[in-house]
């Protein structure tokens, strides 16, 4: 019992970082734009759902909406100056914002109760049915999962999705020279993607229920971006098949019955043999890249067609 | 109405003038040849008129509109299209995925689109396809239609890079050394499809090329800059005989 009771709770766990790498690999390993502020979005959302339902008694399903809906908001508007901006930079200044949202919920106790958190927070409710922590939520989360997968697939092969790699291929210049607006693109999937981390983290508020600061720091956007790059970047597959192998190892090694002390730089360990595995063994990750194909090219037509390229 | 016209088009770096105060006009239906020993501007001057450079000083005129400070992509909206002198196919995409990627005006390119997936855009994508396929075929490239970019030899991927230009139907192709790099054997066939870019499509072609053999038997009229400066504007006989261009070329005092 006990032991099912934390299977479920993993499986959750996986479930929500699944999708949050999900998310994180339509910026970065779709399009390439490195955010490292990731998890700022993932908590803006488990904030924003953990004050709406105790503070507010706004319904679930509500609460979800808002907080995927001002994880955009919030990327829309770090997107702004820093869209223009070329890689490196990116990186820096998502950083930067990381470390702000970090410390905004950890001080402005009036709204996040600062490093006490919040605790209590109600189940998801819908339509009188009670997402109880165990099968009906992790029914719940994977209902999410499978749905922001076919998302995320449908925007990657897409003509979206092709300017996005396009976008990661070489800086923007030859998207732009095909009279595709780099930075409209780039926009669209950094609040599409912070949106959907925003998703997450309202379901990692109702799962747990209960939010603190420590949840939402660059660890946890390191996590996700060695997901990404295990996983093989720019596949959403691959992202949640080494979320599930990660989650798995990481609480897996809890579980050994070995001191703190111990327990702890093993996951590192663990974490850092793998990327080298990775590196070497599968440079493309677990679940490499897949390119757009389709159907055989129809048969070519009999004779050169080269005088009759369409006049 | 002038199809293209750029106006004492001027770019400085710092203290470099590196396009001086060049003019000169693209007559609709023909191919130009830019000309000019290395540094000469050629280049810049591309840049400049695409929109991927800012203009110091002039203007450029597009079907008597001005386009100087437009961002690239609109400018490359309006019909201009461009290669680089460095093939820039995407390459970690398929020659397929390339082609459809120079497909303007999709409506997928929006992400609602792409998700719903409508009728509109299910008829879009194979046009799309369709064109990709004949354009291919001309190019010679229909077989490696499913391979990735960067598994090409390079000639092969400066063919899909003026291939994947044709997808968005430009009035005007600028070709950035479109020779560099290519087999000799190979480059006839380029010039061909040059050539009947212009014939069978009434294309405007505007060409930067080192190669004089492939400059002066390829374009109707030429225009020749040595440091940012036009120094001749002719047909080729006369750009040949012109001593300020021999000079440029052969170095005299």
């Amino acid at each position: 019992m006990g032991y099912s009771f934390l299977l479920i709770h993993l499986a959750t766990l996986v479930a929500i970082y699944g999708i949050l790498s999900i998310s994180l690999n339509l910026i970065m390993g779709v399009t390439g734009l490195f955010d490292m502020g990731h998890a700022a979005f993932f908590g803006v959302g488990a904030y924003t759902t953990a004050i709406l339902m105790t503070q507010l008694n706004v319904p679930w399903v509500f609460s979800i909406a808002i907080s995927c809906a001002l994880a955009g908001l919030v990327a829309w508007l770090t997107g702004i100056p820093t869209l223009k901006l070329r890689g490196d930079y990116f990186a820096v200044v998502t950083m930067a914002v990381g470390e702000i949202a970090r410390s905004v919920f950890r001080n402005w106790m009036e709204v996040t109760r600062g490093p006490l958190g919040i605790p209590n927070i109600p189940h998801a409710e819908f339509l009188g049915v009670t997402f109880t922590p165990g099968i009906p939520f992790l029914g719940l989360a994977c209902v999410f999962l499978a749905m922001m997968l076919f998302l995320s697939q449908r925007l990657i092969f897409s003509p979206f999705g092709r300017i996005l790699k396009g976008i990661r291929d070489d800086e923007g210049a030859g998207v732009e020279a095909l009279g595709k607006d780099s930075y409209r693109h780039k926009m669209q999937v950094f609040v599409i993607g912070s949106g959907m981390a925003g998703l997450a983290g309202s379901l990692f508020a109702t799962h747990i229920g209960y939010v603190d600061p420590s949840t939402f720091t660059l660890w946890l956007t390191n996590f996700i971006l060695l997901i990404i790059i295990l996983g093989g970047k720019g596949n959403s597959i691959g992202a949640v098949v080494a979320t599930a192998l990660f989650v798995f190892l990481r609480e897996g090694v809890r579980f050994l019955g070995l001191p703190t002390s111990i327990a702890a730089p093993l996951q590192q360990w663990i974490f850092g043999l793998l990327l080298i595995l990775a590196m070497l063994f599968a440079p493309r990750g677990i679940v490499p890249e897949r390119t757009d194909r389709w159907r055989p090219a129809p048969a070519p037509p009999p004779g050169p067609s080269v005088q009759e390229g369409g006049r | 109405m002038t199809f293209l016209r750029t106006e004492s088009l001027t770019k400085k770096f710092d203290g470099l003038c590196a396009v001086d105060h060049v003019t000169f006009e693209v007559l609709p239906g023909i191919i130009l040849g830019l000309i000019g020993p290395n540094g000469s501007g050629k280049t810049t001057l591309f840049n400049l008129i695409t929109g991927f450079s800012q203009i110091t000083e002039g203007q450029v005129y597009f079907d008597d509109r001005p386009i100087g400070g437009l961002p690239a992509h609109t400018i490359a909206e309006m019909g201009i299209a461009r290669t680089f002198q460095l093939v820039r196919v995407f390459q970690s995409m398929t020659v397929m995925e390339n082609m459809m990627l120079g497909f303007k005006g999709h409506v997928g390119e929006a992400p609602w689109k792409a998700i719903r997936r409508g009728q509109q855009y299910v008829q879009q994508d194979a046009k799309a396809l369709a064109k990709a396929y004949d354009l291919l075929d001309v190019v010679g490239l229909r077989q490696a239609a499913n391979e990735r970019a960067e598994n090409l030899p390079y000639a092969e991927q400066k063919m899909a890079e003026i291939a994947r230009t044709m997808m968005g139907d430009p009035r005007l192709i600028m070709l950035d050394e479109p020779a560099s790099g290519i087999a000799p054997t190979l480059v006839n066939g380029l010039l061909d499809y040059i050539r009947r870019l212009r014939d069978q499509q009434g294309k405007t072609i505007v060409i930067i090329e080192h190669d004089m053999r492939v400059i002066m038997n390829l374009c109707d009229r030429i225009v020749a800059l040595d440091h940012g400066a036009k120094i001749c504007e002719g047909s080729p006989g006369e750009v040949s005989r012109d001593p300020s261009v021999i000079e440029a070329y052969l170095g005299g005092g």
